[in-house]
């Protein structure tokens, strides 16, 4: 190979890796550096090097833990529930039957909206008072509910609002790997006498194991990282209940106005995020 | 708390206040030139972050009288005024020019040295026609920051309709009915979708702040500071469930983000506690009912009567390029002539003894719905300024979970204890 030619997939890359730099890398440093430093918004005394006390005065903070185990809970439910819901909905999408297309722009409408519209549109919908959904539950005879203004119900309602906007998107992914699989290897396990249930957990499954993978890793990095819901809807309430890490540093930072300790709680969350994403490869990268 | 933490604090009082110096002297020389220098300058664009209504049309005021400066209004939410601040302000943005500050939030701003002194702005005769409390709000370490553009007063609104049909005899215009009253009232007239009351501000120690101060206990520590067996006391505890009955217990409150104007103006809602700024908005709704206004209502007894009071104020970013034109603005705009083209529209309560004076003795005011207006300057008289501290963002944004979990049903006591530990956590950063 040429010596100029060693160097031309490097020149493509270029543009991708400089926007990548600038728009990742170096705020991601920048939010680092942060986290040493405290008063970055006092005029009067200028940005001053606190070592790791933004760390400690974070893990002294009962609020903190919370706002840890909150996300994690979060993330528990909605990544593999918005994965398995994506999966069956492409399933079902992707029957060779009379209407498909219409059925498939219904499943997609919603990601046609921006998550705040969605999320607003929901918040009032589930309103206690004047909400449709209470509406509706009155008219069929059963008892009006708090949702998002309950500590016990904030956080299911806060995970379907948030699958209702993410499951179709995900699913255009799966479906996509669906469609990628060979229709004659399917045909060929039920003649030899698979079940549609064997194939699918036998065949379709283990091909779809590398769409899946990215769909999870990208939904972990969404849902770790969500912020809208908690800031349009609870406020992070009833009782610190959606209080996820995202819009607690966001608080801390843009409300408290300690930019340190926010800084600091977006490294840990990165940190955490890091280590998820890494198990999710460990044990779920395709084996061949 | 870490260390470096509380030094920082006590050495930005040293700087800020040396700082102050500094900018106050070069304010005083630049008020003194300022006419002239003014006239020799092209035209100055001045921006302006505010929420509030009609700024539009009073900045286009202020050019006819100084055609040399205008004025540009970035329009933003309620929320979004406190965020620009904090991030622009604190960045050391030169813009916005003219920096929109809720009263108990200028000791926060002050302390991070993001205004310009303004003592030598104002004479003691313009400042003589301030309400005296809204011009203390307005000082950080005895140097005023940002004198007041609005003032506000609160009324028990009542839809009479409403309460006459449930057989309710509803309070006179001077009668100050209690808190209990309100409550036994409200449960006589919620039927279905109709609720009996609720605060404009049903999450905010702006409004809800009568509740402890009106069983004579504080709302902040001495200091400015301590919250800790204050906002815990058996005062506010006792308070509050009052608040959390009227929600859960009898459900005489609506729960849930709510808009008051649109419950009361649509007969949703018998009874409310509101600004002045409603009734402007109610004579203009022409309503296909009778409404009347009291005086905000209070424990009984020989219990103190405490009215929330205060609201915007208006500095000089420290770091703007225009501090003249700027300092020329925040004069025009917090005198008697700016107050009465707001009190006229209707969007605001004046913070000039003027202007509040007039109002009390215009004749007009002598009956319904004008009345209003004089209830509204009789209560100005009880008004109690919301707690000045260095750390209100804070108080207020925790205190506000507190209430909003209060009012989903949570535990009255462990709410507020949750706060009160809470607060003292981030207040630690300013001792």
């Amino acid at each position: 190979m040429a010596r100029s030619e060693r160097w031309t997939p490097y020149l493509f890359l270029l543009p991708a890796m400089v926007l990548l730099l600038f728009w990742r890398l170096v705020p991601l440093a920048a939010g680092l550096r942060e986290s040493f430093y405290g008063n970055a918004l006092n005029l009067t005394t200028g940005r001053e090097w606190v070592g790791l006390d933004n760390f400690r005065y974070l893990f002294d903070d009962p609020t903190f833990w919370k706002s840890i185990r909150v996300t994690f809970l979060f993330n528990a439910i909605v990544n593999p529930l918005q994965v398995a819901l994506a999966v069956l909905l492409a399933l079902v999408a992707n029957q060779k039957v009379r209407g498909i297309a219409f059925f498939r722009t219904i499943l997609l409408l919603p990601v046609a909206i921006s998550i705040n519209i969605a999320t607003l549109a929901w918040g009032i919908a589930l309103d206690t008072n004047y909400g449709l959904v209470n509406g509706i539950l009155e008219a069929v005879g059963l008892e009006r509910q708090p949702f998002l203004r309950s500590a016990d119900q904030a956080m299911p309602t806060m995970v379907a609002i948030v699958s209702w906007i993410g499951v179709p998107f995900w699913m255009l992914f799966i479906l996509a790997g669906l469609q990628s699989i060979p229709g004659d290897l399917i045909e060929a396990a039920r003649i030899d006498g698979a079940t549609r249930v064997k194939a699918f957990f036998g065949i379709t499954l283990p091909l779809l194991r590398r769409v899946i993978l990215f769909v999870l890793v990208a939904d972990t990095v969404i849902n770790f990282t969500l912020f809208a819901p908690p800031y349009l809807l609870t406020r992070g309430g009833p009782s610190q209940t959606t209080n996820l890490m995202m819009y607690d540093a966001w608080k801390r930072g843009f409300v408290y106005g300690d930019l340190g300790s926010s800084a600091a709680m977006v490294t840990i969350l990165l940190g955490m995020l890091c280590l998820v994403l890494l198990f999710q490869f460990a044990f779920l990268r395709p084996k061949h | 708390m870490p260390l470096n933490r509380t030094l920082a604090g006590k050495s930005s009082r040293r700087r800020f206040l040396q700082g102050a110096g500094a900018t106050a002297a070069a304010v005083a020389a630049t008020r003194f030139h300022a006419p002239a220098f003014v006239r020799a300058q092209e035209k100055v664009t001045l921006t302006w972050v505010s929420d509030l209504p009609s700024t539009e049309d009073i900045v286009k005021v202020f050019s006819e009288k100084y055609p040399n400066i205008e004025v540009q209004v970035e329009r933003v939410t309620f929320r979004e005024v406190f965020q620009q601040n904090q991030t622009r302000l604190g960045s050391g943005s030169d813009t916005p020019d003219i920096v929109s500050v809720d009263a108990p939030l200028v000791a926060s701003y002050g302390s991070r040295g993001w205004l310009s002194p303004l003592d030598q702005a104002f004479t003691p005769e313009q400042l003589a026609d301030i309400v005296p409390a809204l011009v203390d709000s307005g000082k950080y370490n005895g140097s005023l920051l940002a004198p007041p553009i609005w003032n506000s007063s609160q009324l028990f609104y009542y839809n009479l309709d409403l309460l006459e049909a449930a057989g309710v005899t509803p309070p006179g215009p001077e009668e100050r009915w209690t808190w209990d009253q309100v409550h036994e009232a409200a449960q006589k007239v919620t039927s279905g979708d109709v609720f009996g009351f609720q605060f404009e501000q049903y999450n905010r120690i702006y409004q809800l702040q009568p509740l402890p101060q009106g069983k004579g206990a504080k709302v902040i520590g001495d200091d400015g500071l301590t919250v800790e067996g204050i906002i815990n006391s058996q005062e506010w505890v006792d308070a509050f469930q009052w608040f959390s009955d009227i929600h859960n217990k009898t459900k005489v409150a609506p729960q849930g983000n709510i808009d008051i104007n649109e419950l009361f103006v649509n007969q949703k809602l018998a009874m409310a506690i509101r600004g002045p700024w409603a009734i402007k908005t109610f004579m203009n709704a022409n309503l296909p009912f009778r409404w009347r206004a009291a005086p905000n209502p209070y424990w009984g007894g020989d219990l103190p009567v405490t009215v929330p009071t205060d609201s915007w104020h208006v500095g000089v970013n420290v770091n703007s390029k225009h501090q003249a034109e700027a300092i020329q603005f925040v004069q025009w705009i917090t005198s008697a002539e700016a107050g009465t083209f707001w009190y006229e529209r209707g969007d605001n309560w004046p913070s000039q003894v003027s202007l509040l004076d007039k109002i009390t003795k215009d004749p007009a005011n002598a009956d319904w719905p004008g009345k209003a207006y004089a209830i509204a300057a009789i209560e100005s008289g009880h008004g109690v300024p919301r707690p000045l501290t260095v750390g209100y963002q804070e108080y207020e944004d925790i205190l506000s979970t507190a209430f909003e979990d209060i009012r989903n049903g949570s535990d009255v006591k462990e709410s507020l204890d949750n706060a009160a530990r809470q607060i003292e956590r981030e207040m630690q950063k300013y001792r």
